[in-house]
């Protein structure tokens, strides 16, 4: 298990973490979620000695952090890098062994993971020959070449198109089958909401909020109530409206969870016909909002 | 895993890749190709002992034939003689280049396009002294009184130190290894900051520092880039030996002399690269730009550039102060101590203290400029400087 205590790091007067804490248990996905500029990147750089944390502590199964233990984690940063000439086979297997992987058994994962992503045939092309997408592939490949125990993503799902969510999400979710825990960041919740099994949602350097997403939807006190009269959003409850960025009203209202949802049903009844109407618990990103103006 | 395994795996990786690119095995082959080649057009050009042909009007005798071969062999030429039946065949064969000079009526020398001093000399010489000999036998003297007479003995030489018969391909052999080995710590050192900064451009180096340490990754990459240096001077020194020896030198073995200066090459190329590697390492780390990549070579550049000015001093008289101050300093000891190695003119004990001393000062620069790297490796975009980066890295 991954603990990181009272976190805290400054880069002049701009603080990047102010005493966080979280957890990361073992063959757990954690959502590690915040707008951009929230602290995301400086947490994870601090596991990897990155970024030296002015106070706080980091620790994996209770032992500090040292370059012994990086060796069984695995980083995929943000910014994406690897050796725009290196063949893949070849690139992949380096960083097995920089991991200390024997040679045959790096080789071996290189040919295991260029099958799985689907890239069996190009194992001799260079990196810069492969399409962006591919190039992302390989990045995770990098990452977890090692079988490390604890992963550690920045950003995994940024570009990806859907079906790429999809398949990055599902193969998130197979390497915590095995016991690996995974800890990814996204500043986009409610795309991620389903692939998480645990949130941690950090913004200007706090955690403000953490736990199991389910957990935290269902006993949440608030709902997100969609309703909508002749195939309009309606609005007339008079509470509970939702302003979103650009200054127009949400397509929702968020209620209190003991409201009595037949009452409202039948104030916008006597507006026209109801067409839709959703009842449920708070999305990440309604969570998040509700705990950042709190 | 051992750190030192780790940073096996990172030269191992820089010096495979790097021997893979075009780029290098482009310009080794090419250099190689050149200096072979170019040994037996070399050679053509020195061996110029073809006997140069003296053409003569109508006969010959032995007087002159004696004269001429004394003559030759005092300037140090090789003469034949060809006669000609008249002046226009002579003046033809002349122009056409059968004969190198004509000579007419022991009035006239006739050349093609200039005069050859040393041909001048001996044939002048050679009709003066045949006409020594008539005058005096018309004047019924005998030779040796003759002799004594218009030619009175001249002063012998002798020379104090006269220098030994290597001398010459000694100074050439310092010259093209000090030449190779200044090439080589530019090149390989401009390949070690281009290695780093590479790694910042393509944002590899946040992986890669994710599983080892800054210093790991710098100390392997400059020894991988360093031993394929080493393959390259290797092969150009071989390549320069093989063709030396096409070049026959006074008949000095130039093998076995050469293997010595490219033994001595080899080590202080060592030392002088990892002193420079470390610099270029230091200012790879704080540019992440090939715009950058100009002004972050002159800081090692002008270093270095001093010392081999000195080697070129050196290797005019390797015992001035310049050149045995040169020898010892770390920043210019790399090329001028292998200059004094060659010429003979270092002691053991001043090679043993530049050594110490340059790996003293490395040793020294190697914390300085780990220090910048880590300071620096991690932040992309603008230039860093060096202050920042020292400051960065503050434990």
């Amino acid at each position: 298990m991954l603990e990181i205590s009272n976190l805290s790091k400054r880069y002049g007067d701009v603080v990047a973490l102010d005493r966080a804490s979280f957890a990361v248990p073992r063959g757990r996905i954690v959502g590690f979620l915040g707008p951009n500029g929230a602290g995301k990147t400086t947490a994870m750089r601090s596991v990897f000695g990155l970024v030296r944390p002015d106070d706080g502590t980091i620790t994996w199964n209770d032992q500090p952090i040292g370059p012994e233990e990086r060796l069984r984690f695995g980083y995929m940063p943000e910014e994406r890098g690897l050796y725009p000439r290196m063949r893949l086979a070849e690139q992949l297997a380096y960083f097995g062994r920089l991991s200390g992987m024997a040679k045959a058994d790096a080789a071996g994962a290189a040919g295991w993971w260029l099958g799985r992503l689907g890239l069996g045939d190009r194992a001799d092309s260079r990196l810069e020959q492969l399409s962006h997408g591919n190039q992302q592939r390989v990045q995770l490949a990098a990452a977890l070449i090692h079988e490390p125990e604890l992963a550690v993503l920045d950003e995994p799902f940024a570009g990806l198109d859907p079906l790429g969510v999809d398949s990055m999400g599902a193969l998130m979710a197979s390497i915590a089958e095995t016991g690996t825990s995974i800890l990814f960041s996204s500043h986009q919740l409610d795309l991620v909401e389903d692939v998480c099994q645990d949130v941690v949602i950090i913004n200007r350097g706090r955690v403000v909020l953490a736990g199991e997403v389910h957990e935290l939807r269902s006993s949440s006190p608030i709902r997100r109530l969609e309703l909508w009269v002749d195939e309009h959003p309606w609005h007339g409850w008079g509470e509970g409206n939702v302003t979103t960025s650009n200054g127009r009203l949400a397509p929702y209202m968020l209620v209190s969870s003991e409201t009595d949802v037949s009452e409202i049903v039948a104030k916008a009844r006597t507006e026209g016909d109801i067409t839709r109407l959703l009842f449920e618990p708070p999305r990440l990103s309604d969570l998040f909002r509700e705990a950042v103006t709190a | 895993m051992s750190p030192v395994r780790q940073l096996l795996e990172v030269a191992k990786r820089d010096f495979v890749q790097r021997a893979k690119s075009k780029a290098f095995m482009v310009t080794t082959l090419l250099t190689v190709t050149i200096i072979v080649g170019i040994a037996p057009l070399l050679a053509l050009q020195l061996r110029d002992d073809d006997p140069s042909t003296v053409g003569v009007l109508g006969s010959v005798d032995s007087t002159f034939r004696a004269a001429l071969g004394a003559s030759s062999d005092a300037v140090g030429i090789e003469t034949e003689i060809e006669t000609f039946a008249d002046a226009a065949a002579l003046e033809e064969a002349v122009s056409r280049g059968r004969a190198d000079v004509g000579l007419v009526d022991d009035s006239e020398l006739v050349w093609a396009e200039r005069v050859d001093q040393r041909l001048r000399v001996a044939v002048a010489s050679a009709v003066q002294e045949v006409r020594r000999s008539e005058l005096t036998a018309e004047l019924g003297l005998e030779p040796v009184e003759a002799a004594g007479l218009v030619a009175p003995p001249a002063p012998e030489d002798r020379v104090l130190e006269p220098p030994s018969d290597d001398e010459l391909p000694r100074a050439i052999g310092a010259q093209a290894g000090v030449f190779v080995l200044y090439m080589s710590i530019l090149i390989f050192g401009q390949f070690v900051l281009m290695g780093v900064m590479e790694e910042k451009q393509s944002r590899v180096v946040e992986v890669v520092l994710s599983r080892t340490e800054p210093n790991r990754l710098l100390a392997g990459k400059i020894l991988g880039i360093g031993l394929l240096g080493i393959v390259q001077i290797l092969l150009i020194g071989g390549a320069i030996i093989l063709a030396a020896s096409m070049i026959d030198l006074e008949g000095v073995s130039l093998p076995s002399l050469s293997a010595g200066i490219l033994a001595s090459i080899i080590v202080w190329y060592l030392l002088g690269y990892a002193f420079y590697a470390t610099i270029y390492g230091a200012m790879g780390a704080t540019i992440s730009r090939q715009e950058d990549a100009q002004g972050a070579v002159m800081i090692p550049a002008l270093l270095i550039i001093p010392g081999f000015f000195i080697s070129m001093l050196a290797l005019e008289d390797p015992d001035s102060m310049v050149a045995v101050v040169g020898s010892l300093l770390p920043i210019s000891a790399p090329m001028v101590m292998p200059v004094r190695f060659a010429m003979q003119a270092a002691s053991w004990w001043e090679m043993a203290l530049a050594a110490g001393l340059l790996v003293v000062t490395t040793w020294l620069l190697v914390n300085l400029a780990a220090r910048i790297y880590r300071g620096a490796i991690l932040s992309i975009g603008a230039k860093v400087r060096l202050r920042d980066a020292w400051r960065a890295a503050r434990v």
